[in-house]
């Protein structure tokens, strides 16, 4: 083979990957359901709106400006830092969220929600963790898609949102190689025994150490090789179905639901079109016989 | 002739997406690497900062690495009078947790950790925020508290138990002066 048609067979699978995904349906799936759990989790902030955000909160701009490097981060709440402007911007930001799931002119959406997102990340970063993080990789990749789904750009945004979840899982991976109690089996027992972490008293498990080495080592190794085995076509479905498992489980035992809820989000984007299309089917006939049910049941009940 | 010319341009037009597309992963590997000591290396940093911090993407994938925790880390403070007696005492975030979803005290968690980081973050957020939510105090004294956690032995042999903040350690940071009606500002 000469390098020539070596470099042509190497940018047709370039193409193919980057531009001829089949990105229709996981993009307007992934892009109103993920939506839908940001709407929630964002919601949840309207209480305490003030205490992080507002200049007579627990961090005015002028005690941010001293404890944080804010260089080169902008945002929209450093100009308008009145508390008027940031409940307005919150409720534009959950409004755009809202206009997603709805699908309606989703990209502007996407670019207004990415933009408020980070002007919020950015006026207070010290509360910002995990869901808050990938969130705002997940949202720009948003910005990219269209309402169609069809174009070369949704096809390089079901991608770029594929690579972002392999990057997350690799680098964590690797980064608890570093970590003793990671090889020692014990890692698990010390988040579940952290009372800022733990959803419920773990004491019980503390007599089960082999049942907490084989979770760490388990939970170890499938997210050191996640960006690796998701790319066999065999063995996608085995990854996902683990990957939700434990994010379930995680977030049963450690309270930061959302972050595991995000994380199974984030897997629609690796499921087939076609699978894809009998997973929204199931769900639309499990919700459709539940509302047929209800009327004939109201019928018997009336008669 | 016009089919040809769409044609290379949905090709430039691939080229150049594709540039882009190298360019974008690449920063998305090099940017969790933020603690380069080489000159050079740091050079190259403060450049990709440029792309990244605007869009906030500098960060360090290390979720429960390289070990879960940390410990449980809060600011534990006084507030006093005048005559310098103790008016109420307090932690940050408080260890009540009775929000019915835990994703209001989560953030409360994670600010209690960013304050608990140094002396200078802990004062620098703490005191203004406590002087101005407590307006009879005239002075605050903080200090940063890191608890341990039990191994699993320990708790299996009953010598310590889950949240018994034996070993914690108190760091005392500081004893300041709210500032005067006046000086405080937003």
């Amino acid at each position: 083979m000469t390098l020539s048609r070596w470099i042509k067979g190497v940018w047709s699978g370039w193409e193919r990957f980057w531009f001829e995904a089949e990105s229709e349906l996981p993009v307007r799936v992934f892009r109103r359901v993920f939506a839908g759990l940001l709407l929630c989790f964002y919601a949840l902030r309207t209480p305490d709106l003030m205490l992080f955000y507002s200049k007579n909160g627990i961090l005015p701009l002028s005690v941010m400006e001293t404890v944080m490097d804010m260089r080169w981060r902008f945002s929209l709440l450093r100009l308008f830092s009145g508390d008027l402007a940031v409940w307005g911007l919150h409720f534009l930001f959950l409004g755009a969220l809202m206009a997603l799931i709805l699908d309606w002119r989703p990209r502007a959406s996407a670019i207004v929600a990415f933009v408020l997102h980070v002007s919020f990340l950015h006026r207070n970063y010290m509360i910002a963790y995990g869901m808050d993080l990938i969130s705002t990789f997940l949202l720009f990749n948003l910005c990219l898609t269209s309402k169609s789904g069809k174009t070369i750009l949704d096809s390089v945004a079901l991608r770029l949102c594929q690579f972002q979840v392999c990057v997350i899982y690799g680098y964590s991976g690797l980064e608890k190689l570093r970590g003793t109690s990671w090889w020692s089996g014990e890692a698990l027992w010390f988040a579940l025994a952290n009372p800022q972490l733990a959803r419920f008293d773990f004491t019980w498990l503390a007599d089960y150490p082999g049942l907490i080495a084989f979770a760490t080592w388990s939970s170890l190794l499938w997210e050191v090789y996640f960006p690796v085995l998701i790319w066999v076509p065999r063995l996608r479905y085995p990854v996902l179905v683990f990957g939700v498992l434990l994010h379930l489980g995680i977030a049963l035992t450690i309270n930061i639901p959302f972050f595991g809820l995000l994380m199974i989000v984030s897997y629609l984007t690796f499921v087939r079109p076609s699978e894809l299309e009998r997973l929204c089917l199931m769900f639309r006939q499990s919700v459709f016989k539940k509302s047929q049910v209800q009327p004939s049941g109201a019928d018997q009940f009336s008669v | 002739m016009a089919g040809g010319s769409w044609h290379n341009l949905r090709v430039m037009l691939r080229k150049g997406l594709s540039l882009l597309i190298v360019l974008h992963c690449a920063v998305l590997l090099v940017a969790p690497y933020r603690t380069a000591h080489d000159p050079t290396a740091r050079d190259a940093r403060d450049w990709l900062e440029r792309y990244t911090r605007p869009l906030s993407f500098g960060v360090q994938w290390s979720f429960f690495a390289p070990e879960p925790g940390p410990p449980p880390v809060y600011v534990e403070w006084e507030l006093l009078d005048r005559e310098q007696k103790s008016l109420e005492r307090g932690t940050w975030p408080e260890t009540w947790d009775g929000f019915a979803i835990r994703e209001r005290q989560n953030k409360r968690t994670q600010a209690g950790r960013f304050v608990s980081q140094n002396d200078l973050q802990a004062e620098a957020v703490l005191l203004p925020f406590l002087c101005k939510t407590h307006p009879g105090a005239h002075a605050v004294k903080l200090w940063r508290v890191q608890e341990t956690l039990p191994r699993m032995e320990e708790v299996r042999s009953g010598q310590r138990k889950i949240g018994d903040r034996v070993g914690a350690d108190h760091h005392y940071v500081s004893h300041s002066f709210c500032p005067e009606p006046g000086e405080q500002n937003g």
